[in-house]
């Protein structure tokens, strides 16, 4: 599965997270190669979103070592935490816009927190903004957009930086069909640019429609039959773009 | 830069009423302190005045021989502090005295023999003014001087009192700042606690500390800066107003009544800087603590 063409972006060894005494996650071990795609699945309340948070330092792990595209997370200093995130792109399951902020700000901010010049900065937004179908609503407040426009713009602003590593936790949970067809399709897109991507859900039906590699967390350890591979029957709406 | 102070500007104009606020208490502050710095300086440069035109007696020993009158003299020419000194003999002594009394001068007639001593007028040397105390006490000490006078008492209560409001003003200035740094950070912690969400975010997207934070600096030294200037003029109108009374009662004795200097002008907007940046700096410590 590993080549050496094909070093892992993500590794972790015997990981453990606790919440007090509760194991939120149990002795996972772990590699996920650059440019792969995967589902990470289970039951409501079996780490998924905890394993997510554990690759962006949302949390530290308890236990193990955790190792995102060369960094140990364990090790590293926190004035790194930002430059580990600028490598990262994350689509949060409640969106996490800025609500006093427009649509572009939003999106924009992932660049100037990156330092990237002014004038790039527009040119970059604009044409992500594009790309979601956002472009005419720039300059509106998230919570005046549906919950299909937020997914999009979230979409927007974890794409916009050019991160190595996509993470979307839910990405469809709240979205009709048509718009996860959307989210998916740039999520996919994303992918076939070279990018890595994680998604965490437990909708079987998107699952089902991209061929990837399958982790099952039950109960904070990995599944019996922990992995598996799908076929990838696209989702209907995407079909027909 | 541009993009952090853009961001600061449209915070204070999201948070205009706290930050109005924030400034005004600034500008108080500014303007205490600044009031009473400009009356010490004042009162210093008054006090100044009035050792300028000062001369001092040296009233010598009723039996002092020529000898010893002579050795007096000459000590004293060695000190650098004297200007001139001129020698006042008994009957010049008695003629000033006359001519002091004008009309009531026949009473002296009755005196059976000159009461008065023999005395030296020292004139202190321009610019060492401030040395007269010690300079009074070292002559004293000279054998043959009975004692000596000048207005002495005088410039040391006023002296005294100076010290004393100089003394006041440094713990107002205290106690201001103190309170300027506390409502600056009382500002700052309300902006950031209102938003909490989006520094989060921020963080999430990669934003550096640093990034996150400059805004509220730029902030917090712009409230300084706005309060120091409202407060130095605000002080500046009022001494505009004030001035020429000041100037007719005390005009006379040579002195002139002034603001204060621009070091100290540039000195108080700076102080205000700093509060504004010492404010931000102790909210955003407890905001991040607590993140
Ligand atoms: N901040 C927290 N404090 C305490 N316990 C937590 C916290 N966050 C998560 N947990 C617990 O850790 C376990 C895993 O939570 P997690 O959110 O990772 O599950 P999940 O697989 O994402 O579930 P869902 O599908 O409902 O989103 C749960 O039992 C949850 O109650
Ligand atoms: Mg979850």
């Amino acid at each position: 599965m590993q080549t050496v063409d094909q070093p892992s972006i993500i590794r972790l060894f015997r990981v453990t997270r606790r919440y007090g005494a509760q194991k939120a996650l149990d002795d996972i071990s772990l590699e996920i190669p650059a440019n792969a795609f995967v589902f990470v699945t289970g039951p409501s309340g079996a780490g998924k979103s905890t394993l997510l948070k554990l690759l962006y330092l949302g949390l530290p792990s308890s236990e193990g070592q955790v190792i995102v595209d060369g960094m140990n997370l364990a090790r590293m200093n926190r004035h790194r935490v930002p430059m580990l995130r600028r490598r990262i792109g994350i689509i949060f399951q409640d969106y996490k816009l800025i609500s006093t902020r427009s649509v572009h700000q939003n999106v924009a901010l992932v660049l100037e927190a990156a330092g990237t010049p002014h004038r790039a900065i527009a040119a970059k937004v604009n044409s992500v903004l594009r790309t979601v179908g956002m472009e005419a609503r720039r300059d509106a407040l998230p919570p005046s957009l549906s919950g299909g426009e937020q997914q999009r713009v979230a979409v927007a602003r974890a794409l916009v930086g050019e991160p190595r590593i996509l993470l979307a936790d839910e990405p469809t949970g709240s979205l009709d069909s048509a718009s996860a067809a959307v989210v998916m399709d740039l999520i996919l897109r994303f992918h076939q640019r070279g990018g890595t991507v994680l998604v965490a859900t437990h909708d079987h039906h998107l699952i089902r429609s991209v061929p990837a590699r399958v982790i099952h967390l039950v109960g904070g350890r990995l599944a019996e039959n922990p992995e598996t591979e799908t076929a990838g029957d696209p989702l209907p709406a995407a079909s027909n773009p | 830069m541009h993009l952090q102070m853009r961001k600061a500007l449209q915070d204070m104009h999201n948070n205009r009423f706290l930050n109005a606020v924030t400034v005004v208490t600034i500008a108080l502050a500014v303007m205490i302190v600044g009031a009473f710095s400009l009356f010490v300086i004042n009162a210093g440069d008054l006090l100044n005045t009035w050792r300028q035109g000062i001369r001092l007696m040296v009233y010598l020993d009723e039996g002092l021989s020529q000898k010893g009158r002579t050795e007096l003299e000459g000590r004293l020419r060695q000190m650098p502090e004297i200007e001139t000194l001129q020698f006042i003999s008994k009957d010049e002594a008695m003629h000033r005295l006359r001519s002091q009394m004008s009309r009531h001068a026949a009473l002296l007639d009755g005196l059976a023999q000159n009461p008065l001593p023999e005395a030296y007028e020292v004139e202190v040397r321009q610019g060492l003014e401030r040395q007269v105390e010690p300079l009074a006490q070292r002559i004293e000490q000279i054998d043959g001087v009975e004692e000596i006078a000048y207005g002495k008492q005088w410039i040391q209560r006023f002296g005294g009192l100076v010290e004393l409001l100089r003394i006041i003003g440094y713990a107002l200035t205290g106690l201001f700042s103190a309170a300027a740094v506390f409502f600056v950070a009382n500002t700052i912690r309300l902006i950031l606690y209102s938003r909490r969400e989006e520094v989060e975010i921020m963080r999430l997207v990669g934003a550096s500390e640093r990034f996150i934070r400059t805004p509220f600096y730029i902030q917090a030294l712009l409230q300084g800066a706005i309060g120091g200037l409202t407060g130095i003029g605000i002080l500046y109108l009022a001494y505009l107003f004030t001035a020429g009374d000041m100037a007719a009662t005390l005009g006379g004795f040579g002195f002139s009544f002034r603001f204060l200097p621009w070091t100290a002008v540039a000195g108080a907007v700076i102080c205000a800087m700093v509060v504004g940046w010492l404010g931000c700096f102790t909210s955003l410590r407890q905001f991040i603590a607590s993140s």
